[in-house]
C-alpha cells in the first residue's frame, strides 16, 4: 500500500490489458471531458456511472449506514467491511513487499540497524554454542563416573564379601565390582610390567571396590548426591579411602553452568538493546510517514491497517539481523575450527563438535524476528496514537 | 442525515467553538456553511467527522449518535463520509491513481473494483489522463479535483468540503461547485464550508451562517 507507486502503475497497466475495452472506454470518456467542460454535463449524467446505477448504489449506501446503527444488534460498521481472508492476505503480502522496498531505499540505515541486531545475537549465541559443546563433552565424561573404594590392607576376605553386599544394598549404588588384590596385581602387571613388582615382598595393593553411582548426571544436585555417597562409603570401618578422580569434571561442569548463565544474561541485555534500537528505527519511519498516517486515519483506515507495514519493517529487520548473525557465527566457527580440532586430538577425544546446526539457525531466526517485531510493536503502540489529524 | 441537537463544543483551552447549535440537514441536501474564520466552521466539520466529540448535546449522522461510536468503529464510520480538505491532503510519494485508490485499498476492495471505481472518479473530475502522474506536478485546481475524486471514490453518503475553492479562481470554483451538485443529484448529502460569498450567492442553495460559535442563520 505504502509507496508502491510503480507497482500500482504496473497493476493498472495490467488491468488495462485484462479488462478488454477498459482502456478504450477510458479514451472515449477522456474525449467527453475534453469536449464537454465539467459541470455542463446533462443532469442525467450522474457522477459515478449511469443514473439508475447510482440510485442502486445510493440505496446500498443507505443500507450500509443503517447497518452501522446499534439497533441491528450487529457491530457497527462491520457489514461495510468487505475484507475477507483473501483481501487480508493480499494486504499482508503488499506490506511485506512495500516494507522491504522501503528498507531497501534507506539501505545504510537498514544495514546499521540490522547489524546491531546481528551483534546482539552473535555474542550470546557464540557463548551458548561453546557452552553446549563443553556440556556435551563433560557429560560424556560423567557417564564414566565411578568411585574407587580402597579397603584397609588388614581387611579379611569375609569382611570384604560382607562389605560388598552392604555396598550393593545402598540405594545410590548402581553397580559395585570387587577388584581383589590379586586381580589388581594382574592389571598392574599388564600396564607397568612385572619387574617393578619384584621389588615388593608381597602384594602391595589393597582390595578395591569400583562403585558406579546411580545418579542422574543431568540433575542439578547430583554432585551432592555423590558427595553423600562418598561420605557413606567412608563411614565403613573397613574402608580406607574413597577416591573420586573426576572431581575436575565437576568443577568444569560448574564453570560451564556459570558460563551458560552469563551467556543468557548478556543475551537478555543485548536483546533489550536490539529491541530499543529497532523501536527507534520504526519510530523514525513513523515520523517520516506522519502525513500518510493522518490521511489514512481521515479516510477510515483502521489502526491495524496502519500498523501492519511497520510491523513488517520490524520483521525484515529481524530476518536481516538473523542472516547477518548466521554469517558471522559461521565465519567465527570456520576461524576457530583448526584449533578446536587440534585440542580435541590432544585430549584424544573423538567427540563431535556440534556448531551452528540447522536447529541453531532456526532458533536464531526465531529470536531475531521475535525481538524485532516486539521492538516494532513498542514503537507503533507508543507513537501511532499520538498522530491524530488536526 | 445530519442532526445537531444543542451542540456545544468547548476546547481544553476554555475557548467555546460552538454554543448550543441545533440544525438538521436532510438526506440529499446540499448546504453551504459560512462564517468568518474562527466562527466554528472547522469545529462543526470535525464533529461530523468524529475528530472531536461535543462537550454537550448530540451529533447524529444517519440516526447514529457519534459519541456512541467506539474508537474501533470510527474508521468504519469515516468510510461513509467523503471529505475534501482545504489543503487537499494528497500524498506526493505516489501516483494520482494511488491517491484516489487509498480509501478503497483501506476498505479492502479487489484490484479490479479499485481500478474501475478510481477511473470512474478520475473521469468524473476530468483527470483520467493524469492517473499515472505524481500529484505534485499538478496545478492547485487539479490537486483539489484529485482530492474530490478521492472523497467520492468510496461512494459516500455524506460529502464534506472544507474551503474547497480556497485558492481557486472563480471559474475553477464554479466547476468544482457543479461537481458537488452532480453528487447531490444522485442523493449524496453535501456540506460545504466556504467564505466565498459571491460563489454562495450564485448557487441559490441553503446557507448556514455561524458567528462566534452560534448558528445565526439557516436559510
Amino acid at each position: 500500500m505504502f509507496g508502491k507507486k510503480d507497482k500500482a502503475q504496473k497493476s493498472s497497466a495490467m488491468k488495462g490489458a485484462t479488462v478488454k475495452g477498459g482502456t478504450r472506454k477510458g479514451a472515449t470518456r477522456k474525449a467527453d471531458v475534453a469536449t464537454q467542460p465539467i459541470g455542463t454535463k446533462a443532469p442525467s449524467a450522474s457522477p459515478l456511472g449511469s443514473g439508475s446505477k447510482a440510485a442502486v448504489n445510493r440505496s446500498k449506501k443507505e443500507a450500509l449506514l443503517k447497518a452501522s446503527q446499534p439497533k441491528d444488534g450487529k457491530k457497527p460498521g462491520k457489514l461495510s467491511k468487505p475484507s475477507s481472508l483473501t483481501t487480508l492476505l493480499r494486504y499482508h503480502r503488499e506490506c511485506l513487499a512495500s516494507s522491504w522496498s522501503r528498507l531497501d531505499h534507506a539501505r545504510l540505515a537498514t544495514v546499521m540497524t540490522s547489524a546491531l541486531v546481528a551483534v546482539s545475537l552473535t555474542l550470546p549465541m557464540l557463548l551458548l554454542l561453546i557452552v553446549s559443546n563443553l556440556q556435551q563433552l563433560s557429560s560424556g565424561w560423567e557417564d564414566q563416573l565411578s568411585l574407587s573404594v580402597y579397603l584397609k590392607p588388614e581387611v579379611s576376605e569375609v569382611q570384604t564379601t560382607k562389605l560388598m553386599t552392604q555396598v550393593q544394598s545402598i540405594a545410590a549404588v548402581e553397580k559395585a565390582a570387587l577388584i581383589s588384590p590379586e586381580q589388581g596385581l594382574e592389571d598392574f602387571k599388564n600396564v607397568a610390567g612385572a619387574e617393578l613388582l619384584g621389588l615388593f615382598e608381597q602384594n602391595p595393593l589393597p582390595a578395591v571396590i569400583e562403585v558406579v553411582p546411580r545418579v542422574d548426571t543431568g540433575s542439578d544436585d547430583y554432585q551432592f548426591q555423590i558427595a553423600e555417597l562418598v561420605r557413606a562409603l567412608e563411614a565403613y570401618p573397613s574402608v580406607d579411602e574413597v577416591s573420586y578422580d573426576l572431581q575436575w569434571v565437576q568443577r568444569l561442569v560448574n564453570y560451564v553452568g556459570l558460563a551458560e548463565r552469563f551467556a543468557v544474561l548478556i543475551g537478555v541485555l543485548l536483546a533489550l538493546g536490539a529491541v530499543l534500537a529497532i523501536s527507534n528505527s520504526i519510530r523514525l519511519e513513523i515520523e517520516n510517514r506522519r502525513q500518510e498516517i493522518i490521511v489514512i486515519k481521515l479516510v477510515g483506515g483502521t489502526d491495524s491497517f496502519i500498523r501492519l507495514p511497520f510491523l513488517y519493517s520490524g520483521f525484515w529487520y529481524g530476518v536481516l539481523g538473523a542472516t547477518l548473525a548466521t554469517i558471522c557465527l559461521w565465519l567465527i566457527g570456520w576461524w576457530l575450527s583448526p584449533f578446536v580440532g587440534r585440542l580435541l586430538t590432544l585430549y584424544s577425544s573423538n567427540a563431535e563438535i556440534d556448531y551452528l546446526g540447522l536447529f541453531d539457525v532456526f532458533k536464531l531466526y526465531f529470536c531475531s524476528i521475535t525481538l524485532a517485531v516486539v521492538g516494532a510493536w513498542l514503537a507503533v503502540y507508543r507513537h501511532l496514537d499520538e498522530i491524530e489529524p488536526e | 442525515m445530519i442532526k445537531f441537537e444543542q451542540v456545544t463544543k468547548r476546547y481544553d483551552t476554555g475557548q467555546e467553538a460552538l454554543s448550543n447549535v441545533s440544525f438538521e440537514i436532510d438526506r440529499g441536501q446540499m448546504v453551504f456553511l459560512t462564517g468568518h474564520s474562527g466562527a466554528g466552521k472547522s469545529t462543526l466539520l470535525k464533529l461530523i467527522m468524529r475528530m472531536e466529540i461535543p462537550t454537550s448535546g448530540r451529533v447524529q449522522i444517519a440516526d447514529q449518535n457519534l459519541a456512541q461510536l467506539s474508537k474501533k468503529d470510527i474508521p468504519f464510520y469515516r468510510r461513509h463520509v467523503g471529505v475534501v480538505f482545504q489543503n487537499h491532503q494528497l500524498l506526493f510519494d505516489r501516483s494520482v491513481f494511488e491517491n484516489v485508490a487509498l480509501p478503497m485499498r483501506i476498505s479492502g476492495h479487489s484490484d479490479l473494483e479499485v481500478g474501475k471505481r478510481v477511473r470512474a472518479a478520475l473521469d468524473k473530475v476530468g483527470l483520467l489522463h493524469k492517473e499515472k502522474v505524481n500529484p505534485i506536478s499538478l496545478s492547485t485546481g487539479e490537486q483539489q479535483r484529485i482530492g474530490i475524486a478521492r472523497a467520492v471514490v468510496n461512494k459516500p453518503a455524506l460529502l464534506l468540503a472544507d474551503e474547497p475553492t480556497g485558492n481557486l479562481d472563480p471559474e475553477l470554483s464554479q466547476e468544482i461547485m457543479s461537481l458537488f451538485q452532480d453528487f447531490q443529484q444522485v442523493g449524496v448529502t453535501v456540506l460545504i464550508a466556504s467564505h466565498d460569498h459571491e460563489l454562495i450567492q450564485s448557487m441559490a442553495l441553503p446557507v448556514m451562517t455561524l458567528a462566534e460559535g452560534q448558528l445565526v442563520r439557516f436559510s
